[in-house]
């Protein structure tokens, strides 16, 4: 493909980009990210998997079954 | 059939069927346009880039055209090698090296325990033929040990969360023809996997799994989504929407009906052609500019028109638009996936709107707005080869989203045998 029309790089932009690109280098758990990490790994998943789970066995009752074994 | 092991009872089968035979067409359609687009922008070790590619067609032909479950983990394996060659000799940056080790031993890892599960599987039954094992009868603890080990390689492969962080690295840091051989084909692998392998040959497993596969999904889609909204290089933008539109295919699939299965096959052959037409206009903004990032770009309608009509394609393909072919895959599996559970196609479906979402806003900023010439001055539109590339692609995705029964049709007696 063509080239040689090369960016004017911006420092602050390109330092931008590296700290965005290095994130999980600096990523400590603390007070604020520990809640987080829990709601949104752990909590939140847990409770879709209760829903999907529990729309499951609804349709076994409405069918007249025995509910379905699930992890 | 070939004779590879015949005292263990282990030969070469290979065989197609109406699943295999569009994966094998988007491999062979995919390998030449990666051939062009390295034709100029590659300038060492052209040889070696060449064979590189070619040594990847055949083992990914070999992979989906494996009736074997060893001879399909071998290549499965061997896909790798020239993978991490192509991304930690021609990637772009320094951090390539870490990309491609992170791509070979993430996906490496998972595949250890699918070796396992074979070994487990060739010594129960003493054959690793396909056809014989869809008939065998495993019983329900060993197909969920079974199936969790297979689950292991397949969705780092898909990828799933939390196994996906290889994906973005490896895209990013992949020359532009990378990119498009493992977003057009090699995140179809583990999808295919769980089609060919883990599906048929554990039902009840899969049942089990059902509604965990659903929620990894239905996670992957909505996080990675929202991940993407917030990324600031253009590639890793399409590496997360890839992400999104994998585990699409993932709940299409575990739906366990024909509209989900046939939606989920198609969708996964429109992201090959959409998300590869994707790279491919990122890297010819990135092969002039030597630039991913969002902030350096604006304007460009102006300055490269036939470049932002034809990304303007390609991301309404991404969001699914009527008319293309990534609609009709999401349609039906949505179709699909509400007649299992409606909690979970309302979920996807949410999925899609947060995908119209970054895909305009990503096209707003680059193409729209206002120049800058701060950052860019010189521009140049795309040169006749680079709209060569580009027109199968649209000739693909319309033909799809207009008339996909020619697909449909030649895949419906596979997928109703599954």
């Amino acid at each position: 493909m063509a080239g040689g029309m090369d960016v004017h790089k911006n420092k602050f932009i390109e330092q931008w980009a590296t700290n965005r690109e290095n994130l999980e280098y600096v990523f400590r758990f603390n007070r604020r990210t520990v809640p987080i990490c829990v709601f949104f790994g752990m909590i939140v998943p847990f409770v879709t998997y209760q829903g999907i789970t529990a729309e499951f066995h609804k349709q076994d009752q409405l069918a007249g079954r025995g509910p379905r074994k699930f992890l | 059939t070939i004779r590879w092991l015949p005292y263990s009872n282990i030969n070469f089968y290979i065989g197609i069927d109406g699943i295999s035979l569009f994966f094998v067409i988007l491999t062979t359609f995919l390998t030449p346009i990666c051939i062009l687009v390295g034709f100029y922008s590659v300038k060492s070790y052209k040889k070696e880039y060449m064979i590189a590619f070619f040594i990847c067609e055949s083992f990914l032909i070999a992979v989906f055209c494996s009736l074997d479950l060893l001879i399909f983990y071998v290549f499965f394996e061997s896909v790798l090698i020239p993978m991490f060659i192509i991304i930690g000799v021609w990637g772009s940056r320094q951090r390539k090296i870490k990309a491609a080790y992170q791509f070979f031993l993430y996906t490496l890892m998972g595949s250890l325990f699918m070796l396992l599960a074979i070994l487990f599987i060739f010594f129960q039954t003493g054959t690793t033929d396909l056809q014989i094992l869809l008939t065998t009868e495993f019983s329900e603890r060993r197909q969920i040990l079974l199936w969790i080990a297979f689950f292991a390689s397949f969705s780092v492969k898909v990828p799933m969360v939390p196994v996906h962080i290889w994906l973005p690295e490896a895209h990013v840091e992949a020359p532009t023809a990378g990119s498009v051989i493992l977003a057009g084909i090699l995140l179809k692998l583990g999808t295919y996997g769980f089609l060919r392998f883990s599906i048929p040959i554990f039902p009840e497993a899969t049942l089990y799994f059902t509604p965990f596969i659903y929620t990894l999904s239905v996670i992957a889609i909505i996080y990675t989504s929202l991940t993407t909204i917030r990324q600031i290089d253009l590639k890793k933008i399409i590496a997360y929407s890839s992400v999104a539109h994998m585990n699409f295919v993932t709940i299409g699939m575990f739906s366990l009906n024909i509209q989900g299965i046939e939606g989920s096959i198609l969708l996964m052959l429109s992201h090959g052609l959409v998300s590869s037409a994707l790279f491919l206009c990122v890297g010819a903004l990135y092969d002039r500019h030597k630039t991913r990032i969002v902030k350096y770009y604006g304007g460009l309608v102006s300055t490269m028109p036939i470049f932002s009509t034809i990304f303007l394609f390609f991301t309404l393909a991404n969001m699914s638009l009527p008319g293309t072919s990534s609609f009709i895959g999401e349609f039906l599996i949505l179709v699909g996936a509400f007649q299992r559970n409606s909690l979970v196609a309302t979920l996807a479906a949410l999925g899609m709107i947060l995908g119209a979402a970054y895909s305009l806003w990503l096209y707003n900023r680059v193409v729209f707005g206002n120049f800058k010439p701060n950052f860019i001055l010189k521009f140049s539109d795309l040169n006749r080869r680079e709209v060569l590339i580009f027109l199968p692609f649209i000739v693909g995705v319309i033909w799809m989203g207009v008339y996909p029964e020619v697909f449909l049709e030649c895949m419906h007696t596979s997928v109703s045998n599954l």
